[in-house]
C-alpha cells in the first residue's frame, strides 16, 4: 500500500521536520466522498481492465455515476470495487503489531493519543493517526571513550583522556547501559536521546560529562585501582539525575568501566612502578634465600668445629693415656714415626754445613708447590 | 449534465485547496507561531501550554512557522586558540553542552527566525557566559572543586540575560571537557612520568635496603654461630690438652708436621739434627 510511509520506524525519536509542515499535502486521493461499499464477492479485475474502463467512463462524460441502468451496470460495479479495494487497503494500513519488548505511541493529528502494549492493534489510518513503536525493555548501550570494532574497543583520545582531581590525565573507556523508562517522555521530550553515527545523543553527552565530573573529583591512583566501582556508581547516579531533569524518559541501568588506566604516553612509567615492586620483592626473596644459605653454613661450621674438636680431644686423651704408661718411649716413637713420614714425603736435602760447600738451590723449581707436586710426581726421592 | 459535473468537480477542488490552506497540524513535540502578513498573531503549543493537534488559520493570509518543542543539545566546541583563562592564569580548553529549548516562540521568531540562527546566537552567548564564570575561578575549581556550581552559574547567567532575551530556556549547561591545551598536556605527561619514576625508584631502593638488612642480619647470625663453635672448640681442646700441656704441645706439633709438609716439600736438613742423632753417634765413634 502506498500510504504506509507515515508509520514511523521502531527506532523512535528520529522525527525530522517533515511532520511539521502538515501531513496533508501530497497525500493520496481521499475517498471520503463515497461511503464504504464492501466488494461483493467479485474477483479483483486486472489493472489493464481497470484503466480501460476508467478511460471509457471519462469519454462518456463523468455523468454516468448511477445513470445508465442496463448497459453501464457492469461498469458501475467495477468502479465501486476499485474504490472499495483502495479504501480497504487504506484502513488496513492502520494495523500494526507491538512486540513484547516494545510499546507503541499513537498520535492523532499530531497530538499524543495513547500508548499501546504488546499485541496487534489498529489505529486510524494516516493522516489521522500515526504510530511510533519503540523498544523499551531492551538494553541499549553507548560506548564512550572508544568505539567497538569487533572484540576490541578502539580508543578515541578526544573522548577518553580525562583530567583527574590531582591534575593527572587518565584514559577512560566506559559503557552505559540504559533502556526506556517512560516512553512518552522518550518520544516527545528530548531531541535525539540516542547517538546516531557520530552525532552524540543526549545520553552520551550527559554520561561523558558526568564521568568527567566524577573523575575530576578523584585521584588518579585511586581511579585506576580501588575506586572503579565507586566511579561506576557515581556516574550512574549523576547521569540518571540529569536525564531525569531533562525528562528524557531514559533509565540508566548501569555504567561499566571498560578501561581506566594511565594514558599511552606515560604507560611505560606506570608499568615501571609495577616492575619496581616486583624487583623489590625479588631483592627480598633473594636476600632471604641467601640468609638461609649463610645461616646454614654457619651452623654447619659450628657443628663441625665442635665435633672435630671433640674427636681430636678424645684422640689426644687416648694417646695421652698410653703416654702416661711409658712417657719417654712413646714420645720418641711418636717423634720418629712422624719424622719418618714427613721426610719420606718431603724432598729431603741433607747438607753438612761444616763441609764448606755452598749448595746451589734452584728455588723456583720448588716454589711451585701444591698442584705441581701432585700433577707431576717427582722422579727420585 | 456534463457541464454541471465539471463545475461540481471544480468547486470541490477549490474547496479542498481552501481547506488545506486553512488548517495545519502542530505535533506533540512541536510548537508554532502564526503570522498574518508577517506579523505575529499567535503562538501555539508553546512550553507550558498543551495544545497540539489540528489548528485553523486564515487561508492565504496566515503563515505558520513550526519550531521544535523538545530539549535540544548544542555543543560548544572549545579550541586551542580560544582557551579560557582561569583566574590563576592557567589556560584551559573547555567544551560544553548546552541543553536548551525554545520557551517563547514569538520572541524567538523576532530575535532569530530560524533554529540554526538561534543556536548560533546561543553559542556566542554561552561562550561569553563561560568566560565570565570561568575567568573568576581557579583552574582547580574548574577541573574539580566547583565544577557543578560553575555550570549552574553559567546556566543562571544565560537564563537571566541573553537566553531570556532570545526566547530560549537553558535547561542545563554541562562542561564536557575542561582540558589542558596540548603543550600543557605534554608538561603534565612529563610530570606524571617523573613522578612515577620517583615512586619506582623509592620502591626499588626500599627493596635494596631490605635486602641489605636481611643479609646483614644473616651475617650477624652467622658470625655469632661461628663464634659459638670456635669457643666451644677452644673449651674442648683446653680441657683435653690441659691434662699435660707439655705433651700436648709435643703431640700437636707432630700432627702439625704431618699435616703441613706435603709430598715433595723441599727440606734442607743438617746431619746434626736430632733426627740423625744416631747416625752421627755412629760416625763420631
Amino acid at each position: 500500500m502506498p500510504w504506509n510511509d507515515q508509520s514511523g520506524g521502531s527506532s523512535g525519536g528520529s522525527g525530522g521536520g517533515s511532520g511539521g509542515g502538515g501531513p496533508w499535502g501530497g497525500g493520496p486521493r481521499r475517498p471520503w466522498g463515497q461511503p464504504p461499499r464492501p466488494p461483493q464477492g467479485s474477483q479483483g479485475p486486472d489493472l489493464e481492465e481497470m484503466l480501460r474502463q476508467w478511460r471509457e467512463r471519462f469519454r462518456i462524460g463523468g455523468g454516468g455515476g448511477g445513470g445508465s441502468s442496463s448497459s453501464g451496470g457492469g461498469r458501475g460495479i467495477s468502479w465501486r470495487v476499485v474504490l472499495g479495494v483502495l479504501f480497504a487497503g487504506w484502513l488496513i494500513s492502520g494495523i500494526y503489531t507491538v512486540n513484547e519488548t516494545q510499546l507503541g505511541v499513537i498520535t492523532r493529528l499530531g497530538a499524543y493519543s495513547r500508548t499501546t502494549i504488546p499485541g496487534i492493534h489498529w489505529h486510524l489510518p494516516p493522516p489521522f493517526e500515526s504510530r511510533q513503536v519503540v523498544d523499551v525493555t531492551s538494553q541499549q548501550i553507548e560506548d564512550i571513550g572508544c568505539r567497538t570494532q569487533g572484540d576490541i574497543c578502539e580508543d578515541r583520545s578526544d573522548e577518553s583522556l580525562m583530567i583527574t582531581g590531582d591534575r593527572n590525565i587518565v584514559q577512560i573507556h566506559f559503557r552505559i547501559y540504559f533502556n526506556v523508562a517512560d516512553v512518552e517522555d522518550y518520544v516527545f521530550m528530548v531531541r535525539s536521546p540516542v547517538s546516531e553515527g557520530d552525532e552524540a545523543g543526549a545520553v552520551r553527552q550527559v554520561a561523558e560529562s558526568a564521568m568527567r565530573e566524577v573523575i575530576g573529583r578523584r585521584q588518579l591512583e585511586a581511579i585506576i585501582t580501588t575506586d572503579r566501582p565507586v566511579v561506576e556508581q557515581a556516574v550512574t547516579e549523576l547521569t540518571q539525575q540529569v536525564l531525569n531533569e531533562y525528562q528524557a524518559g531514559v533509565g540508566v541501568i548501569r555504567v561499566e568501566l571498560l578501561d581506566a588506566s594511565a594514558p599511552p604516553a606515560v604507560i611505560a612509567a606506570f608499568n615501571d612502578v609495577v616492575k619496581a615492586g616486583q624487583d623489590a620483592e625479588g631483592y627480598v626473596n633473594n636476600a632471604n634465600r641467601e640468609t638461609a644459605q649463610i645461616v646454614n653454613a654457619a651452623q654447619a661450621y659450628k657443628e663441625q668445629a665442635v665435633r672435630e674438636a671433640t674427636g681430636e680431644g678424645q684422640r689426644f686423651i687416648s694417646v695421652y693415656d698410653e703416654y702416661r704408661q711409658a712417657p719417654q718411649v712413646t714420645r720418641d716413637r711418636l717423634y720418629l714415626e712422624t719424622m719418618e713420614r714427613v721426610y719420606k714425603a718431603a724432598n729431603l736435602v741433607v747438607l753438612d754445613q761444616r763441609g764448606g760447600a755452598v749448595p746451589y738451590l734452584p728455588l723456583d723449581n720448588y716454589l711451585r708447590r701444591p698442584s705441581a707436586a701432585q700433577a707431576q710426581p717427582q722422579g727420585g726421592r | 449534465m456534463p457541464r454541471a459535473g465539471m463545475f461540481l468537480a471544480g468547486a470541490v477542488f477549490l474547496a479542498l485547496i481552501v481547506l488545506l490552506n486553512s488548517t495545519f497540524i502542530v505535533r506533540q513535540d512541536r510548537q508554532a507561531v502564526v503570522l498574518r502578513f508577517n506579523a505575529i498573531v499567535a503562538a501555539i503549543n508553546e512550553p507550558g501550554a498543551n495544545e497540539p493537534g489540528l489548528k485553523f488559520k486564515a487561508p492565504f493570509m496566515d503563515n505558520v512557522v513550526i519550531y521544535d518543542r523538545r530539549n535540544m543539545g548544542l555543543i560548544i566546541q572549545g579550541s586551542e586558540n580560544q582557551a579560557v583563562v582561569a583566574s590563576d592564569q592557567e589556560r584551559l580548553v573547555v567544551d560544553a553542552v548546552v541543553r536548551w529549548r525554545i520557551a517563547d516562540p514569538q520572541r524567538f521568531y523576532q530575535r532569530a527566525k530560524t533554529e540554526n540562527n538561534g543556536a548560533s546566537q546561543l553559542t556566542r552567548n554561552t561562550e561569553a557566559a563561560m568566560r565570565r564564570a570561568l575567568g573568576g575561578a581557579t583552574s582547580n575549581e574548574i577541573i574539580s572543586g566547583k565544577r557543578a556550581e560553575l555550570m549552574q552559574q553559567i546556566q543562571d547567567d544565560l537564563n537571566a540575560g541573553a537566553a531570556a532575551d532570545l526566547g530560549v530556556e537553558v535547561v542545563d549547561v554541562r562542561i564536557r571537557q575542561a582540558d589542558l591545551p596540548n603543550d600543557t598536556r605534554d608538561r603534565v605527561y612529563d610530570r606524571m612520568i617523573t613522578e612515577r619514576a620517583q615512586v619506582a625508584g623509592r620502591i626499588r631502593s626500599e627493596g635494596e635496603r631490605n635486602r641489605t638488612i636481611i643479609l646483614a642480619t644473616a651475617r650477624q647470625e652467622s658470625e655469632r654461630l661461628r663464634g659459638e663453635g670456635e669457643a666451644e672448640r677452644a673449651r674442648i681442646f683446653a680441657r683435653a690438652y690441659g691434662r699435660d700441656p707439655e705433651f700436648a704441645a709435643f703431640y700437636r706439633s707432630m700432627r702439625a708436621y704431618d699435616a703441613a709438609i706435603e709430598e715433595g716439600t723441599p727440606i734442607i736438613i743438617s746431619p746434626d739434627s736430632d733426627f740423625f742423632r744416631y747416625m752421627q753417634r755412629r760416625r763420631g765413634q
